[in-house]
């Protein structure tokens, strides 16, 4: 590696953006062919990908996008439609941009072929562009002067008309540059140079720090006073190397450039409000993430926050030791300071969560361009809905949150989601609905997934099931649904091939179940699934409650938990074999900790029941007593502890003990699992 | 006008491919150059119409090289090669007195354009 290597993070993340944007900006352009904005956008994106490329040495990617940005160019000025054929097109260039960039993450050297693209791409830019050539420099020399107005100020005109009064003469130039033209904003530069050595520019269009950045298009404009006449001033121009074009006009009357300017501006806010409402309604999403756009941000390595995390979390510890230690010693100067200290560590706490929290909205990006495709290769139509795609999680669960969800995805589309035929017969939209929705509940955070398809029906599972040898006694329908969540039944291929469903399930709800999630699926025949996964906000800190189990305490996460209730041991019934408790007219089943965990029993006993709620049940955990609520970080037991099922983590409280955190869900099915088998 | 060129460039490669270019286009290649002070020196003896500059070399970079010719003659007229991404040394180099520029990897119509233009 070279020199260039130091820039390569930033380079891929930079790449990325652009690549998921272009993604975005194609699929908005496949529903609104006409609208020329999004064109602008993709264009920059494919120009600044271009650009980052060329720099980094990468020739195949630099070419491609080259090659890419004279299709846009050609899409904006509306001289080929974006129909069918192009948009193809721009996604197969988009993926090979994604392959390339892959390999070039891995340090694989293999070269790509792209000659077949970039004759795709040539023969449309080519092909098309000449038959409309004439057309086009028409169209272009028409709107070259119409547009080259546009921020003239009063302070201009006078300027211009003090001149003229000194025998200057004024003129608007229009200057077009050889689009295939590197360092544009060299060649300005030398055109300005050399119109300065002769009279002064007034104005340019773009503005000069626009013209610096090489920030524009191909043209640009400028207001320019001297004693030559027009002829010289254009030959000026023209005389230098890659510009194609020269338009001069010499103002007459300064007013005039007004008056234009005026008429302009009365007909153009009016298409760009249709634009603006067209936008909002479309996809409200988009404008939210341009208000993003104009947020300052930096970009910090995860890293860093990660460490930023650790350290907030020791202090939390120590600040807990010092609150316990002034409690013992009876120092009530300290009682104040430490107040401050607490509720200043509280506040870092929280800010850290903030900064590592983003919005599931990247992992969706990508889902409505899968679909699409998805609906390509399977010769299915789809209604992909995404919403609340806004709400924030914790980056390490956004970041693991991918891979299930496409795999959900994916199954409701080819699974899920029947034949457009089939459906019409069934009297359903032709199109399959499949929706996305996420929002936090307390310090969870909730993401449904929702398709109208045909359903997971019990009956094939339930068959299918037996003969993966997978017992089904007594199970009701439902029971038997989740069974596509069982690692026996989805690794069975053949089996899922009349199921319908299961591939790799299991591994979804482990990955959930690792990210201290919940995946439930609710399916009706077909009507269609709903899968529901219940995610927690955070993984590191959380609000617990600290109990006694004998003469151990254990921290239950204080999210779970429902209600804690005082019982005396007769309010404990037994019914069929389980011990249960009678909250609110419902029968919930009563876990005795000191059993479940192995502890051994006191004699003294101030019994609670804390109701933990586990997707839509309850358990109640019995326990000895209850100690106090409070925040704890959660440390993750090492590899060598990790057959332990019962537990979550520990933490370590300020008096430096160390406490087992809880994992109810586990706890609970293995105790239903055992009375199960009784 | 006579077309008297000099190439400046610390690779024999592009030399070549250049002055390949050039003749095959009128012009006469009276020196080439393979760093900045080479180029220098050989601008006073030779007095060429025009000069290929190129920007990365050692010894004397290009833009440098373009300084002290245009200190000596006033007049020179150094069209600079630059590679993609030099855009803040080719902006010095206008500054300093470059008449045109050209960029890596050459196309040789581009080149000649450049150099016809630049030798009117």
């Amino acid at each position: 590696m070279d020199e260039n290597s130091k820039y390569l993070d930033l380079f891929f993340e930079e790449t990325d953006e652009h690549l998921q944007s272009l993604n975005e900006q194609v699929l908005e352009l496949e529903n609104n062919p006409e609208d020329s904005s999004i064109v602008d956008v993709m264009f920059r994106s494919a120009h600044t990908i271009k650009g980052m490329a060329a720099t980094m040495g990468y020739d195949t990617m630099a070419k491609l996008t080259h090659k890419m940005e004279n299709v846009f160019d050609l899409l904006k000025q509306k001289i080929i439609p974006a129909d069918a054929t192009s948009i193809a097109l721009i996604f197969d260039c988009l993926d090979t941009l994604s392959d390339l960039v892959e390999d070039l993450r891995e340090e694989n050297d293999a070269e790509r072929d792209i000659t077949n693209l970039v004759q795709r791409l040539d023969h449309v830019s080519s092909g098309k562009s000449a038959l409309v050539e004439a057309v086009t420099v028409e169209q272009e020399t028409g709107s070259l002067l119409n547009l080259s107005l546009e921020k003239v100020e009063d302070s201009d005109l006078m300027i211009i008309e003090a001149a003229k009064e000194d025998g200057y003469n004024a003129y608007v130039l229009a200057i077009r540059i050889d689009e295939d033209s590197s360092m544009k904003n060299a060649r300005v530069y030398l055109v300005m140079s050399k119109l300065e050595q002769h009279g002064d520019v007034l104005y340019s269009e773009p503005g000069t720090e626009a013209l610096e950045n090489d920030d524009f298009g191909t043209i640009f404009k400028l207001i320019y006073v001297s004693k030559l006449d027009e002829e010289t001033v254009l030959n000026l121009a023209l005389d230098n190397s890659e510009i194609t074009e020269v338009l001069i006009q010499t103002i007459q009357q300064p007013d005039d450039l007004l008056v234009q300017q005026a008429e302009k501006s009365q007909t153009e806010p009016q298409a760009k409000q249709v634009e603006a409402t067209q936008a909002t309604a479309k996809a409200p999403g988009k404008a939210k993430a341009q208000n993003h756009a104009m947020n300052q941000s930096i970009r910090v390595d995860i890293g860093k926050l990660d460490s930023f995390m650790n350290l907030v979390s020791e202090l939390v510890i120590y600040r807990t030791r010092l609150e316990d230690l002034s409690d013992q010693l009876l120092v009530s100067e300290m009682k104040e300071p430490l107040e401050h200290v607490a509720r200043i560590s509280s506040e870092l706490q929280e800010l850290v969560l903030k900064i590592r929290m983003q919005p599931v909205s990247t992992v969706m990006t990508r889902f409505p361009r899968m679909i699409r495709d998805l609906g390509n290769d399977l010769g299915k139509e789809f209604n992909l809905v995404i919403e609340g795609e806004d709400t924030e999680l914790d980056r390490t669960v956004v970041s693991e949150l991918s891979e299930p969800l496409v795999h959900l995805l994916r199954n409701s589309a080819d699974h899920g989601v029947e034949m457009p035929e089939e459906r019409l017969r069934l009297g359903k939209n032709p199109k399959g609905l499949i929706k996305i929705t996420a929002y936090q509940e307390g310090n969870r955070v909730v993401l449904t997934l929702t398709d109208d398809g045909k359903g997971v029906n019990p009956v094939v599972i339930k068959a299918s099931a037996e003969r993966k040898g997978i017992s089904t006694e007594g199970m009701s329908d439902k029971e038997i649904q989740q069974l596509i969540f069982h690692p026996g039944f989805s690794t069975a291929q053949e089996v899922t091939s009349i199921s319908g469903r299961g591939v790799g399930m299991d591994a979804v709800k482990q990955k959930i179940t690792e990210l201290g999630g919940t995946v439930e699926l609710e399916s009706i025949v077909g009507k269609g699934t709903v899968f529901k996964i219940n995610l927690p906000l955070t993984l590191s800190i959380i609000q617990s409650l600290l109990v006694k189990v004998g003469q151990a305490t254990f921290a239950i996460p204080l999210g779970i938990i429902k209600t804690i209730v005082k019982v005396k041991e007769e309010d404990i019934i037994r019914v069929h074999n389980r011990e249960v408790y009678k909250y609110e007219g419902l029968a919930v089943p009563v876990v005795r900790l000191h059993k479940a965990l192995d502890v051994a029993v006191t004699e003294e006993s101030n019994l609670h029941l804390v109701l933990v709620k586990q997707g839509d049940n309850y358990n109640a955990l019995a326990v000895d007593d209850l100690v106090r609520q409070q925040e704890i970080v959660i440390k993750k037991l090492g590899q060598e502890l990790n057959m332990l099922k019962n537990y979550l983590g520990a933490t370590i409280l300020g008096d430096g003990s160390i406490v087992l955190i809880l994992d109810a869900s586990a706890i609970c099915n293995e105790s239903i699992g055992e009375y199960s088998e009784i | 006008m006579t077309k008297n060129v000099m190439i400046v460039d610390d690779a024999a490669f592009m030399r070549m491919k250049l002055k390949d270019i050039l003749e095959k286009n009128g012009y006469t290649v009276v020196a080439e150059a393979q760093n900045g002070l080479e180029a220098v020196e050989k601008y006073k003896a030779e007095k060429p119409n025009l000069v290929t500059m190129d920007i990365t070399m050692p010894e004397m970079d290009g833009v440098e090289a373009l300084k002290e010719i245009k200190a000596f003659d006033p007049a020179a007229r150094v069209v600079m090669c630059s590679a993609m991404g030099q855009q803040g040394m080719v902006m010095d180099a206008i500054r300093s007195g470059a008449v045109d520029f050209i960029v890596k990897p050459f196309d040789s119509d581009r080149v000649i354009k450049a150099l016809d233009k630049a030798s009117l």
